[in-house]
């Protein structure tokens, strides 16, 4: 009786091993066949790419090479190109996303219950500006998964400028995105983002930070409409962040000076007094020297470096060197464009003042 | 025959540059890292140099300093970046570097690669 036991334990293992053994096979064996199918359609799209960019073939034509169950395929091989591509290169891989039956199958998943592959089809038909995806939105947008809920507001973004409102209400309520990629968002949309973006900052009551986010595009595109707004920012505001934005901004877009400016550059708060010394250096010219000269005697080492770079952008080498020969001036103030000075290779022209040292 | 280098870390996009260069009678290679392109710029000469900023592990405008303060700095480099700000484009023309914004066109960047070749050099120029 033990005997037949021990038996019927050892065979019973043995039959569960070789299945094990078995079954470990096969999914090797369907690994390796999934990496040949991949390999294979990629390398057939490679070439059906380079026909199509070589106006060889039509994106119907390449369509119909591709098999229904390559699709998953198709889509992740388009989406690096679509990415990167823009233009007639741009519409014919599109062309070849429709005629393919992808998009068609990306709404489907675009109902799918699971959210990966949801926010992996939104990603996709937003890349494509489909404006069948919108209705698919309302999920990704209310998500606290954030690889969900950003595809989804890209999506939204990329498909109209009209979305434009829904896109700030949807920013609003989080917290986890940077400057950098809220202008990311926006830079596809192209320059006339900024004067929507302006209207709707002069209709609505947003948070600050979507104020700083509006400053950071505008000074991307390089639009100059939004000077009264930055003016008024400057002049007004009693947000320190949103004054420092207005005038990195008001810097980069080069606007000129403004008694805005001047107030700024006596503001108590350092970093302001910084970003106001920048924005002249940027856009002052000659005459506003002597706004910056004060700034050289800063009780702040950031604050007498800026003005220090602002006055070789705005003055004659020989003033500097009149300033550097002042016995008079302050030896912090000397000290600051001498190494400017020495930094920006002038340094063979200055004596240094051994009394210092 | 201009021999351009191509560094971009998105192998896809760069093969399919590379492979319409070659098309246009370019000697093209493609680097998917920064890190041995000084290597790679001693052993062989290049033209033109089309990299991305935005690589893995890499600051492309280090690299482009780097490469700026080295003897490889008569090579013409153009920047096609995801990175798109502002700050960056002006450090970007700060090297004389040129600088084209991702997404680009391929047909309009195919256009444009004669003429960039064509562009004075950095040669003689003080950095």
């Amino acid at each position: 009786m033990t005997l037949n036991a021990l038996r019927f334990i050892v065979f019973g293992v043995l039959i569960l091993t070789s299945l094990i053994f078995l079954s470990i096979l096969r999914l090797r064996y369907i690994a390796n066949k999934e990496t040949l199918q991949r390999r294979r359609a990629y390398c057939r799209m490679e070439a059906l790419l380079l026909s199509l960019f070589d106006d060889q073939i039509l994106a119907y034509q390449w369509a119909l090479r591709i098999h229904a169950h390559e699709l998953t395929y198709l889509q992740e091989f388009l989406l690096p190109y679509l990415e990167c591509l823009k233009g007639e290169s741009f519409d014919k891989l599109v062309a070849v996303a429709y005629h393919s039956g992808l998009v068609k199958r990306l709404l489907q998943e675009g109902r799918s219950p699971i959210a990966w592959r949801q926010a992996k089809a939104v990603y996709f038909l937003g890349l494509i500006r489909e404006p069948q995806v919108l209705p698919l939105l309302k999920p990704g947008l209310s998500s606290g998964n954030m690889f969900w809920f950003y595809p989804s507001v890209i999506a939204l973004a990329r498909n109209d400028l009209r979305n434009l409102p829904q896109v700030l209400e949807a920013l609003k309520h989080r917290s986890d995105w940077t400057e950098h990629l809220g202008v990311s968002i926006f830079a596809e949309l192209g320059e006339e983002v900024c004067p929507v973006l302006l209207a709707t900052l002069a209709q609505e009551e947003t948070s600050p930070k979507i104020v700083r986010l509006a400053f950071a595009v505008m000074a991307h595109f390089g639009y100059l409409g939004s000077e009264s707004l930055l003016n008024e920012t400057i002049l007004t505001s009693k947000d320190r962040e949103l004054r420092i934005r207005a005038l990195r901004a008001w810097s980069q877009l080069k606007l000129g000076y403004f008694e805005g400016l001047d107030l700024a550059l006596q503001d108590p708060d350092w970093e302001i007094r910084v970003a106001a010394v920048t924005a002249l250096g940027s856009s002052g010219t000659e005459d506003q020297t002597a706004l910056a000269h004060p700034l050289l005697r800063d009780s702040d080492w950031w604050v007498r470096l800026r003005a220090a770079e602002t006055m070789l952008k705005l003055c004659k080498r020989e003033e500097l060197y009149t300033i550097l020969d002042d016995p008079l001036e302050d030896l912090y103030a000397q000290d600051m464009l001498r190494y400017v000075l020495t930094r920006e290779g002038g340094a063979t022209c200055v004596i240094p003042v051994f009394d210092v040292l | 025959m201009a021999r351009i280098l191509i560094l971009d870390d998105n192998i896809y996009f760069a093969r399919l540059i590379a492979s319409q260069l070659t098309r246009l009678g370019y000697a093209v290679r493609v680097m998917e890292a920064g890190e041995e392109l000084l290597d790679l710029l001693r052993a062989e000469r290049y033209d033109l140099l089309i990299m991305e900023l935005l690589l893995q592990g890499q600051d492309g405008l280090t690299l482009l300093q780097t490469l700026s303060c080295s003897p490889f700095s008569y090579l013409r480099v153009l920047i096609v970046s995801h990175r798109t700000s502002y700050v960056d484009q002006q450090r970007v023309a700060e090297y004389d570097a040129d600088f084209l914004s991702k997404p680009v066109d391929l047909y309009e960047l195919l256009e444009k690669v004669p003429m960039f070749l064509k562009r004075k050099s950095w040669e003689g120029r003080s950095l």
